[in-house]
């Protein structure tokens, strides 16, 4: 199966090479529309979503509504979201990189999954603060929590295989990539969330009170770019990295180095 | 199918060397036995605890054993060099690689069968009170363990620091095998059995095998490079 | 000097105690006259004491609604004002992650980059020295 051959694929290694090889250019760029989109979701979150509260039947205040606390979720959330969109972008990049070897798919797949294991200690931190605002625990084992949990280990066993596995490293961090990948759904049903497998839109956004899905949005549109930023700034690491081993064999080549 | 038959063949020559030499598989179970052993005295024994964590104990026993197995099997071929000769035979690499797995889950079981009476023994767990469910998930995370651990156990083949780095990549992608056999169990050897668990993680535990089994298959070829 | 102190403290202490105990008990109380029954039936033979009572009544009960509602709000403010400081650690752990895994990559790039400066340096010192001579490793 040519599947670096179709179009699609084509042009996504066009889109990656290019965007990968004018860093001066992209890097600015992305992070100046990630400020914007931050600043934007911080004004809206903070200033135009409504405080969630509820009153219960007897017309007391409900002791278990968030109050301020569920401004957390809004980028705890967004973090989430583009922690699961870094696996299935270094999965499919794992995918591309064992069908035809070429290095560019390896660099997207470890950048990935390096801002992934950051966005994954992030969800898992700002978690746990929010369970402490809502459960009055540091920890509990309900889904969401759970699921980015194992996740993030998988990410970190990546990262470690990467760092410590020689020189075959890339294909063994691919192999786990894409394993890991497939192992999401499963995962996701395994922690208890048996309907439907398709993303989340029924189990957190739908849940969501008037007036606050826009500011959800808006928030995950921002870190998108604070996302994409880190990852390019990432990429720049590994192509330096390749540009040293060439060097390196470069010079022992010419019997200049040992 | 030939590819079938070519499998079991590999499979066969792995475990005659195993039964001459029964290296592997005495290590497995005295692991496994001292597993359990160790177990008995870290966890209390009154029954409601041991319902709580027998499960577990099984699971981890398993896992470790599993990994133990899974190293020293590819360490054998790699220490003789039989490796490239495996790969040079003419059967298709793919038959290689589901030999190896079935020989691997054969260890595996063979653990279970020794660890899950004595549990059952020490710890005076009902484990054998519904003996079919049991088999079958045990059977099935034998197979999850040997098809995912085969294919990075051969990846690593040649890496160095391969033996901490299979546990560190194999446990995390393996958790939702090592939570539906825990659940299962569980539900098995509740005070009040809840069937309908059991057989929701026997089916998840069943997909989940299928989905890593063709996901081997299709991967493998591009992981192992001799 | 302390020790005095405290022993006169303690002796204080359990006197006052004694004398919170010893008061008498409280006297019995005295039967109560059927007053609702008096009152229904006085309401019942005036109207105009009816309506009056009727309005009162009305007038109290939409007093304490104004009431809770204030009370409901006032401590929906305080529950945000203890609620704060959750937001803020959140916030913390956001932005202190993000700044370390900025500059764990910055460091990172800045050893690289330095690592590529020197050996291209060496290249093109063997290079422009001629081939085969052994320069530092």
């Amino acid at each position: 199966m040519k599947l670096y051959n179709t179009r699609a694929v084509r042009l996504l290694r066009l889109v990656i090479r290019s965007v990968t090889k004018a860093p001066q250019v992209t890097i600015p760029l992305f992070l100046v529309l990630a400020a914007i989109g931050i600043a934007a979701s911080v004004y809206v979150v903070f200033y135009v979503a409504p405080l969630e509260y509820s009153y219960n039947e007897a017309g007391k205040l409900n002791g278990s509504s968030l109050f301020f606390n569920q401004k957390i979720f809004f980028f705890h959330v967004a973090h989430a979201f583009w922690l699961f969109g870094a696996v299935f972008m270094a999965g499919v990049s794992s995918i591309l990189f064992l069908t035809d070897r070429d290095p560019v798919w390896d660099d997207i797949a470890s950048a990935a999954t390096d801002v992934a294991v950051a966005f994954g200690a992030v969800v898992l931190l700002t978690g746990s603060i929010w369970g402490k605002a809502a459960w009055d625990v540091w920890w509990q084992w309900e889904p969401r929590l759970t699921m980015s949990l194992l996740l993030w280990l998988v990410l970190v066993g990546y990262v470690l295989v990467r760092r410590f596995a020689g020189p075959s490293a890339d294909r063994v961090a691919a192999g786990m990539a894409i394993f890991g990948m497939v192992g999401v759904p499963f995962i996701y049903k395994m922690v208890g969330n048996d309907s439907h497998p398709a993303a989340g839109t029924d189990g957190v956004v739908a849940t969501l009170g008037p007036g606050m899905r826009v500011p959800f949005w808006l928030s995950v549109a921002g870190f998108l770019f604070w996302y994409l930023a880190l990852v390019i700034i990432r990429v720049q690491s590994t192509i330096a990295e390749r540009e040293v081993r060439e060097l390196r064999e470069r010079g022992l080549d010419l019997g200049v180095l040992q | 199918m030939a590819m079938f038959r070519q499998a079991a063949r590999v499979a066969w020559k792995d475990l005659r060397i195993e039964l001459r030499s029964r290296e592997i598989v005495y290590t497995m179970v005295f692991f496994g036995a001292l597993l359990v052993v160790i177990y008995s005295f870290a966890f209390p024994h009154e029954p409601r605890a041991v319902r709580g964590s027998v499960p577990g104990m099984l699971w981890v026993a398993l896992a470790f054993t599993g990994t133990i197995g899974l190293g020293r099997a590819f360490d054998r071929e790699r220490e003789n060099d039989t490796m490239r000769a495996l790969l040079l035979a003419p059967v298709p690499r793919l038959a290689v690689f589901l030999g190896k797995a079935m020989s691997t889950t054969a260890l595996v079981l063979a653990v279970a069968v020794v660890c899950t009476p004595l549990l059952a023994l020490f710890l005076d767990a009902p484990l054998f009170a519904y003996p079919g469910p049991m088999i079958l998930i045990v059977v099935l995370g034998a197979i999850g363990i040997s098809v995912t651990g085969s294919v990075f156990a051969a990846t690593l083949l040649k890496v160095r620091s391969r033996d901490v780095l299979l546990p560190v990549i194999l446990y995390p992608l393996l958790v939702p095998l090592f939570v539906a056999g825990t659940s299962c169990t569980a539900a098995l050897v509740a005070e009040i059995p809840n069937f309908d668990a059991a057989w929701y993680w026997i089916h998840f535990l069943g997909i989940y095998d299928a989905a890593f089994l063709v996901l081997s298959i299709w991967v493998f070829e591009s992981l192992v490079i001799e | 000097m302390t020790k005095l102190i405290s022993l006169w403290v303690l002796l204080v202490a359990f006197a006052g105690v004694a004398f919170a105990q010893t008061g008498d008990a409280p006297a019995p109380a005295p039967p109560v006259p059927d007053a609702r029954k008096q009152c229904t039936e006085a309401m019942n033979a005036d109207p105009a004491f009816a309506a009056a009572i009727v309005k009162i009544a009305d007038e109290k009960a939409a007093a304490k609604r104004d009431a809770d509602t204030l009370a409901a709000h006032t401590d929906a403010v305080a529950h945000v004002q203890k609620n704060e400081r959750h937001v803020v650690y959140a916030y913390a752990a956001m932005w202190i992650i993000a700044a370390a895994f900025v500059l764990f990559l910055w460091r990172r790039q800045q050893a690289l980059n330095a690592e590529i400066a020197s050996l291209r340096r060496d290249l093109d010192a063997a290079a422009g020295a001629g081939a085969g001579t052994k320069e530092r490793a």
